[in-house]
């Protein structure tokens, strides 16, 4: 990090919290503070939909993993558009008629307290844990690279979000959440276009292209049905759907956002526009890291991209047999240089050479034996060490490749995106306690005023045990697996209720609570049991719940006939 | 003149076929390098 990266990083971060703070100063009352004065226009919603969900991991994580395993990953967003669509037919009109706050508002207008209460504390686990996550994951891989105090990053994140959110509330996210976007889109094009430019010479985007498919990088699309395999389309299109319908339709952190739109129009914009630009984002992400690989095709090539892990290796037993992979590597790396620009040759005079394209292949497939060995190694070394590395790549190619002043702005990205989300989680928690918890159960006449300072002590108080949280992560094994699970434990349950309150009107309280109760026990016994993915859980929960609720209410239905 | 609320309407059906492009284009960029 040279001087002017500070600079390019302190100036974008203190602008947007500076600005944040400026843009939304003034008095408020609680529909200022919570839904932004409903003043925002469709566009602002749609970025700042698209920057909730856009969290560091997104921008850290995603070109890692097309890095390793290609453009499948889209898949997983098929389902996005048809989510989205649901949305704003039935969700956004329901929410903006009854005048809520918040998503759990209306289950007590549907149902009951005790449905509603379910829900807003299901709710405030997962994302508690989540918001604590959106801080922690960018920070510990940043910390690992830079030598930056991992607590002291937590805080700094932490504290820079608490001011504007504490100070415009969701205002103040919103209109950050705008330049964030700015930020985060201007330095991933640079970027791209970056990667592109330190190519060999003669590489054109054409012969990129055709290098990472002849890796196996570009298989996009997968339409087969084998349950072995993640990213299908058609587990994009079906499970896909449920977790963007559950994400999108009853969490908090993004039902805040297109609750705060002008009316049900601009919200509905918002979203719609999300689903136009999500699935081309996500492909444009994943395009960086495939141009990453085809650039390393060409350059030195780290055999893990985690720099504690070779530190672990280098201070075991295992360093001899670790230097070994490392010179076998080199050697390869040499080898597959030398096959690539063949083929480029060979491209240039429009021949895809199909001898060498196999050749390619056998290569990839030695160095990822090699880089499978030095997982091994490095697990032997030390027993915790997390061997998958594909969140340090794009950061080792950020950091090692990228001229002076963009590192900064690609940190700013990163941070952004952390800020970002952080941000939408924090108001998200703070207006789910204060309306959910706080004002349904306080007792006597309290002001406008009254609410608005409970409000926002309690975004301070989310904004803490998140950064607390953040800061005793390292005691967790695997945190976001943890925290993926806990969703996908919870958000089931929670849909199915939603679903069943929109569309099927014959259930009625008590069912529902009881139907909601047995799946989620239902759910925690197959978690147990281990015999499906936990993606799967979420689709499985709201099916149960819509399935046991129907149930319930023709049990006491017939019951009640039978008491008159 | 149609009315608004129907022209809107016609935006959902948009961004479906929108990605249904996107998901095509994918496949041809498939045909074209893997």
């Amino acid at each position: 990090m040279q001087q002017i990266d500070w600079i390019v990083l302190s100036v974008t971060l203190l602008f947007i919290v500076v600005y944040g703070v400026w843009k939304t100063r003034g008095s408020q009352n609680v529909e200022d503070y919570i839904l932004g004065s409903n003043e925002t226009p469709w566009y602002t919603v749609g970025l700042s939909v698209m920057a909730t969900q856009a969290s560091a991991i997104t921008f850290l994580s995603t070109p890692g993993q097309a890095y390793h395993d290609g453009m499948g990953f889209v898949q997983f967003y098929f389902g996005l558009p048809i989510a989205m669509v649901v949305i704003c037919y039935t969700f956004i009109p329901i929410y903006h008629r009854l005048k809520v706050f918040t998503a759990y508002e209306y289950l007590e207008q549907r149902f009951d307290l005790k449905t509603r209460s379910l829900a807003s504390i299901l709710f405030l686990v997962q994302r508690g844990l989540g918001t604590g996550l959106t801080i922690y994951a960018p920070a510990i891989i940043l910390s690992a690279l830079l030598g930056w105090n991992l607590t002291l990053m937590n805080i700094i994140i932490g504290v820079l979000v608490i001011i504007y959110t504490f100070a415009g509330g969701t205002k103040a996210v919103n209109v950050t959440q705008k330049q964030q976007m700015f930020v985060i889109m201007t330095g991933m094009f640079l970027t791209f276009f970056l990667i592109l430019h330190l190519l060999p010479n003669d590489m054109t985007f054409s012969n990129a292209m055709h290098i990472a498919g002849a890796n196996h990088k570009m298989d996009i699309v997968d339409f087969s049905y084998d349950p072995e395999t993640r990213y299908t389309f058609w587990s994009g299109i079906t499970g896909g759907f449920f977790l963007m319908l559950s994400y999108f339709g009853t969490d908090q952190s993004q039902v805040g956002r297109y609750l705060s739109g002008k009316s049900v129009r601009e919200s509905q914009m918002g979203l719609i526009m999300n689903g136009f630009l999500k699935v081309p984002m996500q492909f444009f992400i994943l395009l960086i890291g495939v141009m990453v690989f085809v650039f390393f095709q060409f350059n030195p090539v780290p055999l893990n991209f985690n720099p504690n892990n070779k530190i672990a290796v280098e201070h075991s037993k295992y360093k001899n047999e670790y230097h070994l992979l490392e010179n076998k590597l080199d050697k390869l790396s040499e080898e597959k240089k030398e096959i690539n620009l063949l083929y480029m040759d060979h491209l240039n005079q429009n021949y895809d050479n199909p001898i060498l394209r196999k050749e390619l292949v056998a290569l990839s497939s030695k160095e990822n034996d090699l880089r499978e060995e030095a997982r091994e190694l490095i697990a032997k070394a030390d027993g915790k060490a997390e061997t998958n590395d594909k969140d340090y790549v794009f950061i080792h190619f950020i950091l090692n490749y990228l001229p002076k002043g963009l590192i900064g702005l690609l940190l700013a990205v990163i941070l952004s995106a952390a800020m970002s989300s952080t941000a939408s989680g924090i108001t998200a928690l703070a207006s789910t306690t204060a309306i959910d918890i706080y004002k349904r159960n306080v007792k006597g006449q309290k002001n406008e005023k009254h609410f608005v300072n409970a409000t926002k002590f309690f975004t301070l108080m989310w904004g803490i045990i998140a950064i607390l949280f953040a800061c005793v992560g390292t005691l967790f094994e695997n945190l976001i697996q943890l925290v993926n699970i806990v969703g996908s434990i919870f958000y089931g349950t929670v849909l199915g209720i939603f679903l069943v309150g929109f569309y099927i009107k014959y259930v009625k309280a008590n069912a529902i609570f009881l139907g909601a109760a047995f799946s989620q026990l239902t759910i925690f016994y197959i978690f147990y049991l281990d015999v499906v993915s936990f993606l799967w859980l979420n689709f499985i929960g709201s099916m149960l719940t819509i399935l046991l609720s129907v149930f319930a209410q023709m049990f006491l239905k017939s019951k009640t006939v039978v008491e008159v | 003149m149609p009315n608004k609320p129907a022209i809107w309407k016609k935006s959902y059906t948009w961004v479906l076929v929108a990605n249904v492009i996107y998901i095509l284009l994918f496949c041809l960029i498939m045909e074209m390098y893997a």
